[in-house]
């Protein structure tokens, strides 16, 4: 029966597998926990850090976004002005152009008008004398020679309207 | 690469070691063993017991308790060294540890949710399960001083027990090869369990659960309960001792010539580790089922 | 039959009932566990080829499970320690 003999070495196994029990929780088990613990904290401070990080950068993006809206902003705004400008130079360069051009284009006008004008009385003048010396010689006679001018140029005139 | 090959030469040398040291056993058991195999085999169910007859608070069990004070003294030795240098980055020794920690008290926290009683069930569970491994791995793989004991009965009745220490015949006694340690851990968590169900439960609705699901089911009921402490202890009793027992009648048939080793480190490292294993789960089992 | 004879016959008669009794016990009680561990093995098997990735898990529970079928088998060993060492 030694086998299945139950003696005094239980009370010795029970009580020497307390005080395993007990310097085991003392060297590994509150150790353990602990540092189960502690790195449990370090994790959550750390993702708590990582967090405050992620929002600060994101709060300097959308800072640097701003910045960058408003100086895209500027930089239109300047461009459009210098479009503007150069347009509206552009525009007044053809405009004095066009002036200039208009003013050349009078001037040769009213130069051809007056040198036509001038013709046109060198010929009516000439004309007028052929005229009367033509019909003075066709109408001998029948008038005096103030009547036939008056008339003459009465006629002229009232063709030349 | 050059690291590898290192690693690989020192594992040579550290399985040649231990190859010539299991030969070495084997010739010097070849040349000892005795001729008749009663002499070895009849005296496998007999222990070295000290003490008067009848009288079991003086008798005791040298072999365990020593062997037991052994285990007990590498396990703080080690648990010292890991104490040491605990620190929040772990070295090899303390992921070990800590790796082993996880696993049970992950079986734990899986069975039991609440943390009041998962803690005290994972201190006893774990303590149990690096108790029973390391005993079981110490006294499965490793040859060493056995103790072989004869039994005379003498002219006025009395049974007379000589000791014969052997040297490298077998491994070392096992502490768990013992029913009375076995015994002892079993109806210590036995008693924890149903100390936690009447905590947890209330005295009450303890006693109403032996009146599940019929009154009449409570001779069964109580038979059930009881039955778990001797199922518990019997299970790891009879695998560890059926296993020495096994193991040392295959190495006599075999003239401990090429077997031992493979016997030892299956009966050693895999059943021994299993049943601690099965020993510590069964016992957060018995836990949980009174807790919930 | 002389006094001396008797008895080493009863010896003998005792010796083989423990024998056989030994052998039976063991012999018919690792029947029940054999036939209850090939069930846990299939099981646990269909389950590793149903879902391979709980591998790990399947492995631990079966090992548990088995060692829980054998108790009928240990208690058949120390029964068979019992007829032949404390008879």
């Amino acid at each position: 029966m030694d086998l299945f003999e139950i003696n005094l070495t239980a009370v010795i196994q029970l009580m020497s597998f307390l005080f395993l029990l007990w310097m085991l929780k003392r060297l590994l088990y509150d150790p353990f926990f602990s540092m189960i613990e502690k790195r449990r904290q370090k994790i959550e401070g750390e993702l708590a850090e990582a967090e405050q990080i992620r929002r600060e950068a994101e709060k300097m993006r959308k800072e640097a976004e701003k910045l960058l809206a408003e100086a895209n902003q500027r930089a239109q705004s300047i461009i459009s002005k210098a479009e503007a400008e150069a347009e509206q130079i552009v525009e007044s360069a053809k405009q004095k152009a066009r002036i200039e051009a208009e003013k050349i284009k009078q001037e040769a006008a009213m130069d051809v008008e007056r040198q036509k004008q001038e013709v046109f009385q060198q010929i009516q003048s000439v004309a007028t004398e052929l005229a009367v010396s033509m019909a003075m010689k066709i109408l001998k006679g029948t008038l005096d020679e103030k009547a036939k001018r008056e008339y003459l140029l009465k006629f002229l005139r009232e063709h030349e309207r | 690469m050059s690291k590898n090959t290192k690693i690989a030469k020192k594992v040579k040398v550290q399985f040649l070691i231990f190859l010539a040291i299991y030969i070495t056993v084997g010739l010097i058991n070849a040349r000892y063993l005795p001729k008749d195999p009663r002499e070895v085999i009849g005296n496998v169910a007999n222990r070295w017991i000290v003490g008067p007859e009848g009288v079991w608070y003086l008798r005791i069990n040298p072999a365990t308790v020593v062997m037991s004070f052994v285990v007990i003294a590498i396990l703080i030795w080690f648990a010292r060294l890991v104490y040491k240098e605990f620190s929040l980055i772990p070295t090899r020794k303390q992921a070990f540890a800590e790796s082993l920690m996880e696993f049970v008290y992950d079986i734990v926290q899986s069975s039991i949710p609440d943390e009041k009683y998962a803690r005290p069930t994972f201190v006893i569970a774990m303590t149990l399960f690096l108790y029973i491994a390391v005993s079981n791995l110490i006294s499965g793989f490793i040859p060493g001083i056995s103790v072989e004991v004869s039994k005379v009965i003498n002219e006025s009745g009395q049974v007379v027990r000589h000791v014969k220490f052997v040297l490298f015949n077998d491994t070392f006694p096992a502490p768990t090869s013992d029913l009375n340690t076995n015994l002892t851990y079993a109806v210590m968590v036995f008693l924890i369990s149903q100390y936690f169900g009447i905590k947890a439960k209330g005295i009450k609705a303890w006693l109403k659960g032996f009146l599940e699901p019929i009154p009449i089911m409570l001779p069964m009921n109580i038979i059930g309960e009881l039955a778990k402490p001797v199922s518990h202890s019997l299970r790891l009793f009879g695998n560890i001792t059926g296993g020495g027992i096994l193991v040392l009648a295959l190495s006599y048939f075999v003239k401990y010539m090429f077997l031992p080793p493979f016997l030892w480190a299956y009966f050693g490292i895999f059943s021994g580790l299993i049943q601690a294993f099965v020993f510590s789960t069964l016992a957060i089992a018995y836990i949980a089922s009174q807790v919930s | 039959m002389d006094q001396e004879s008797v008895k080493i016959l009863a010896e003998a008669i005792i010796t083989a009932g423990k024998a056989i009794g030994a052998g039976l016990c063991m012999g018919l009680g690792a029947i029940g566990p054999g036939v209850g561990e090939g069930h846990v093995g299939q099981g646990a098997m269909e389950a590793i080829a149903r879902q391979p990735e709980l591998t790990n898990v399947i492995t631990t529970r079966m090992l548990l499970a088995d060692a829980i079928a054998e108790t009928t088998g240990i208690y058949s060993l120390v029964i068979t320690f019992l007829i032949l060492f404390a008879l």
